[in-house]
């Protein structure tokens, strides 16, 4: 396939799927409003309200993003330099939150801490009280909780990642040349972690800025951020004009921040003296070591576990004692309503809308990781990255734009770009898998550019040398070798479609909603029936992510595919 | 520890990795200003020892002493000792002199001292002009030269070398191996030298320690160990081809060996062996002659051998023989290698390959090891 041709396919999705819906929300941003006739900027700017927004916005994501890391690091200590039971087992749990879709994670909050969940209902029974005693919900509380719930993961999985794999005989060599522990700490490790920390730091931050179905179904009402407040202004208001401005001012404030981080990103691949992982790790030994590992351990098995285990019992939890009464009901159109579907017909359509995803997701994602691609001749020096043309360093970035945008502005922007010809899709079911597509493939891109930029060229000549013409090249070289990346991607593009929350709920048709959307809507609506249903989907859509999210897992243990 | 306690002494080591024994029992001493080298083979446990001597490891029993003073429970950070990792363990965030005012950092120098240091170290190492460069651009000989630097710079009482030179090339490697003898010797330095390479061993060390499955096999200086190894596995180690199992005929008048290859005369025995006693005998390669004309018959220590291979070394010829009376086929498996002799000067016409040639070995190259094979 020629250059060109492979350039086209992600340039012209981009241009069509990113671009253009974002520059129509920047063209709207400039229009007058409908309500106060002036000019939107100016209303914005100077009204106090949208700027408490922005500040509880800037200040929850800072909060939220230490308290990540106030978990998260002694527990990437723990796993990158001990052996303990249970190791791989503990480290998938870790995991698992960051791949949760936000309404599984909400869901679960209000099961474990909500005025019915598990430890009010606990209490209340324990103590004979007519009141619950919990009354977090929709406190800023239960918000920063579930970022942290969130978060700790990524600190751990990043900054952990990094860490074991840091020789541990430079701590040694430190410790021979009269570096106590803490200076150990403060003069090597610390310097050495530098990058990855900032870059975990900025991605947490970014998470925890752009925060949208926690704070929606964890915060209530009257809580916003950037994010939620231009949901609510473009759907509950509908203005548009305003919802286009608050988007361009959280662009502004991702962009910066993703800037630093694919900086950072690309400073981590400098070559340090790596070990595999493993070489650094140790029992733990002395009393207060080991009591400092269990403890860690034990904080972060309790935190992380107990919000899905109340969610799985209070789905269990009828008002005639344990049963699969809320299960059986997800079968059952209650309300009788035309634009209601029954729960599990929302379950097939987030199938439907997943498969087209990977599909759009992996043809976008390939021709993309080959154009960024240096096609190699000489086998480069050290392990130094080849290197690569101003083209490529430019397209890099910008393939990785849709994940540092968020997932209402894409939403926003393509009501306002794309129900009008030459395209209108606002009427299309495809409008749905072609925004989950255009998130989820650079993760695609992500799994596959390790593996070909790590691909010895002498590979391909050989096979050419062999007679392999370059059709059977890419057939008996590169796909073999690719196949693990590409599962990997393939997964990854499945559960970030099955999950995906904010887009969904601006796009989705009425008669036709996926699962969050589904829960989301069975949460709004009054009843312990609707809660339950609410509770069950989420259970559903756990267990589809959790198994997506272990099937990643083992794929890349067994060939060690790094992300 | 009694009188006078040596200036390192480790007694009694033993340490146990996931239920395998790595040190056994180990016991050695260091004196001041000698160069000790740990040698043996990959797996026998030095580099765990030299860990334990330098504090990253706790030894399962036994203890390192420090001038009669255990300090066994002392952590690393407290020893005041130098270590030389394998592949030199440079700290990648740092440049090459930072990386060698780290020790002295850690130690509150002030800045003005640790420039005049690290200047000085950079001059001995050759590296002066190299200060702020990255480590990871040197080439691995610059970074063998920036490690041994970064553990001189504290000037440490002990100075531990693990495997220094065991990445870089042969050419590289003698000419270090020369540079870093010098720079011992200059500087006085006591140091701890591990190898599997004997001839990095004989070349560098005072004293060497041969260890064996985690058990000390033979220690004494270089010559003690080459004119005398103990047993049969040192003298393997050490690159001796002609190992013999052998049965004491006679004590007195004069020692006789019974051998695959006949009766052999040596010089003497060592003390306490008796008749009838199993041993191994190595015959050393320069110790064979081509017999004299004239002398056949009434000479000892005579040997009919076919010449399988020559190889011109130089200053010698290297010779692989058979033997080819006296061998029973199960007498064979002791000498698979075959023979091999070294001679000096020029060859006698007749010694060429196929050739069947009888040869003299002096009573003084029989050396008989204390155990059987």
């Amino acid at each position: 396939m020629s250059r060109a041709l492979l350039a086209l396919i992600p340039l012209s999705f981009l241009g069509l799927f990113f671009v253009y819906p974002l520059v129509a929300i920047f063209r709207l941003s400039l229009a007058p409003t409908a309500v106060t006739g002036s000019e939107t900027w100016r209303t914005l700017t100077t009204d106090a309200y949208y700027l408490r927004v922005l500040w509880f916005t800037t200040w929850q994501a800072a909060v939220s993003t230490l308290g990540a890391f106030a978990l998260g690091l002694p527990a990437a200590y723990v796993f990158a330099r001990y052996r303990f039971p249970g190791k791989t087992l503990l480290r998938a749990v870790t995991t698992l939150p960051f791949v949760l879709p936000t309404v599984v994670v909400g869901t679960a909050f209000t099961a474990l801490l909500g005025p019915r969940g598990v430890l009010n209902t606990a209490l209340m029974g324990l103590f004979d009280l007519e009141t619950p005693p919990i009354r977090l919900l929709h406190t800023v509380w239960i918000v920063l909780l579930a970022h942290v719930f969130y978060n700790t993961s990524v600190v751990i999985r990043m900054v952990g990642g990094f860490w074991s794999q840091l020789d541990p005989r430079l701590g040694a060599a430190a410790a021979v040349l009269g570096a106590d522990a803490w200076q150990r700490f403060r003069h090597v490790s610390l310097p050495l972690l530098t990058p990855v920390l900032t870059a975990a730091g900025l991605l947490v931050y970014l998470f925890n800025f752009t925060s949208f179905g926690v704070i929606l179904i964890l915060g209530g009402p009257r809580m916003a951020t950037l994010e939620v407040e231009i949901y609510r202004t473009a759907v509950r208001f509908f203005n548009l004009p305003v919802a286009a401005v608050l988007a361009l001012v959280q662009m502004a404030f991702t962009l910066a921040i993703t800037t630093v981080y694919t900086r950072l990103q690309a400073r981590l691949t400098v070559p340090l003296s790596f070990r595999p992982a493993q070489a650094g790790e140790r029992q733990p030994r002395t009393g207060p070591e080991r009591l400092f590992v269990f403890g860690i351990l034990t904080l972060l098995g309790l935190f992380l576990l107990m919000p899905l285990a109340a969610l799985v019992w209070r789905s269990l939890t009828t008002p005639t004692g344990l049963g699969l009464e809320h299960y059986r009901n997800l079968f059952i159109n209650r309300t009788g309503s035309v634009f209601f579907v029954t729960p599990i017909e929302a379950l097939r359509n987030s199938l439907l809308v997943a498969a087209a995803t990977v599909a759009l997701a992996l043809v976008v994602g390939i021709s993309a990781a080959y154009l960024l691609v240096e096609e190699r001749r000489a086998p480069s020096a050290w392990s130094r990255p080849g290197r690569r043309r101003q083209w490529q360093v430019l397209l890099d970035p910008l393939f990785m734009l849709p994940l540092g945008t968020s997932a209402v502005t894409l939403g926003l922007g393509y009501i306002v770009a794309l129900d009008k010809p030459p395209l209108n899709l606002r009427a299309s079911l495809v409008i749905v898998p072609i925004a989950h597509a255009l998130i989820a493939f650079p993760f695609v891109v992500r799994s596959l550019l390790p593996i070909l930029r790590g691909l010895d060229p002498h590979l391909r000549e050989a096979a050419a040398v062999l007679g392999a013409d370059p059709w059977r090249v890419r057939r008996f070289v590169d796909l073999p070798i690719l196949s693990r990346g590409l599962a990997v991607g393939t997964i990854f593009a499945f559960t970030v479609s099955m999950g995906e929350f904010g887009a969904s709920l601006l796009l989705t048709r009425p008669q036709f909603p996926t699962l969050p959307v589904a829960i989301y809507r069975f949460l709004g609506q009054p009843g312990m029936a609707n809660y339950g249903q609410a509770l069950a989907l989420s259970v559903f859509l756990l267990a589809a992510t959790a198994c997506g999210f272990l099937a990643i897992e083992r794929v890349r243990y067994g060939g060690g595919v790094e992300f | 520890m009694s009188g006078m306690a040596p200036f390192l002494a480790v007694t009694d080591i033993h340490k146990t990795f996931d239920d395998t024994p790595v040190l056994q029992g180990v016991e050695f001493a260091v004196e001041v200003g000698e160069t000790v080298c740990l040698l043996g083979p990959s797996g026998c446990g030095k580099t765990t020892l030299l860990r334990i001597i330098a504090g990253l490891e706790h030894p399962d029993r036994g203890q390192v002493w420090l001038e009669g003073e255990d300090i066994t429970a002392v952590p690393p950070h407290r020893r005041g000792f130098g270590l030389m990792f394998q592949d030199y363990v440079l700290f990648p965030h740092l440049s090459v002199a930072d990386n060698i005012a780290f020790g002295l950092r850690m130690q509150g120098w002030d800045e003005a001292r640790i420039r005049r240091r690290v200047a000085e170290l950079l001059e001995w190492v050759d590296l002066t002009g190299f200060a702020r460069r990255k480590v990871y651009e040197l080439s691995g000989g610059q970074q063998q030269r920036v490690a041994l630097a970064r553990s001189l710079a504290p000037m440490p009482r002990l100075l531990m070398l693990d495997e220094p030179l065991g990445s870089l090339d042969r050419v590289l490697r003698d000419q270090l191996l020369v540079e870093l003898r010098r720079l011992l010797d200059r500087l006085g330095q006591t140091a701890i030298y591990v190898t599997h390479d004997q001839y990095e061993a004989f070349a560098i060390a005072d004293r060497i320690v041969l260890l064996r499955g985690g058990r000390v096999e033979q220690q004494g200086t270089p010559t003690e160990l080459y004119r005398r190894p103990a047993t049969a596995f040192v003298a393997r180690f050490l690159g001796f081809k002609n190992l013999l199992p052998a049965q004491i005929e006679a004590v007195a008048p004069e020692p006789v060996l019974l051998t695959p290859l006949g009766r052999l005369y040596p010089q003497a025995l060592p003390a306490g062996m008796d008749v009838g006693a199993t041993v191994t005998v190595v015959i050393r390669p320069e110790a064979a002659r081509p017999a004299e004309e004239g002398t056949a018959g009434a000479a000892r220590n005579r040997l009919p051998l076919r010449i399988e291979h020559l190889s011109f070394r130089g200053t010698h010829t290297v010779l692989q023989l058979t033997p080819v009376i006296g061998l029973q086929p199960e007498d064979a498996s002791a000498l698979v290698s075959g023979l091999e002799f070294e001679l000096g000067g020029s060859l006698p016409d007749d010694c060429r390959v196929g050739q069947t040639v009888a040869f003299d070995i002096a009573p003084d190259g029989i050396v008989i090891l204390g155990s059987s094979v």
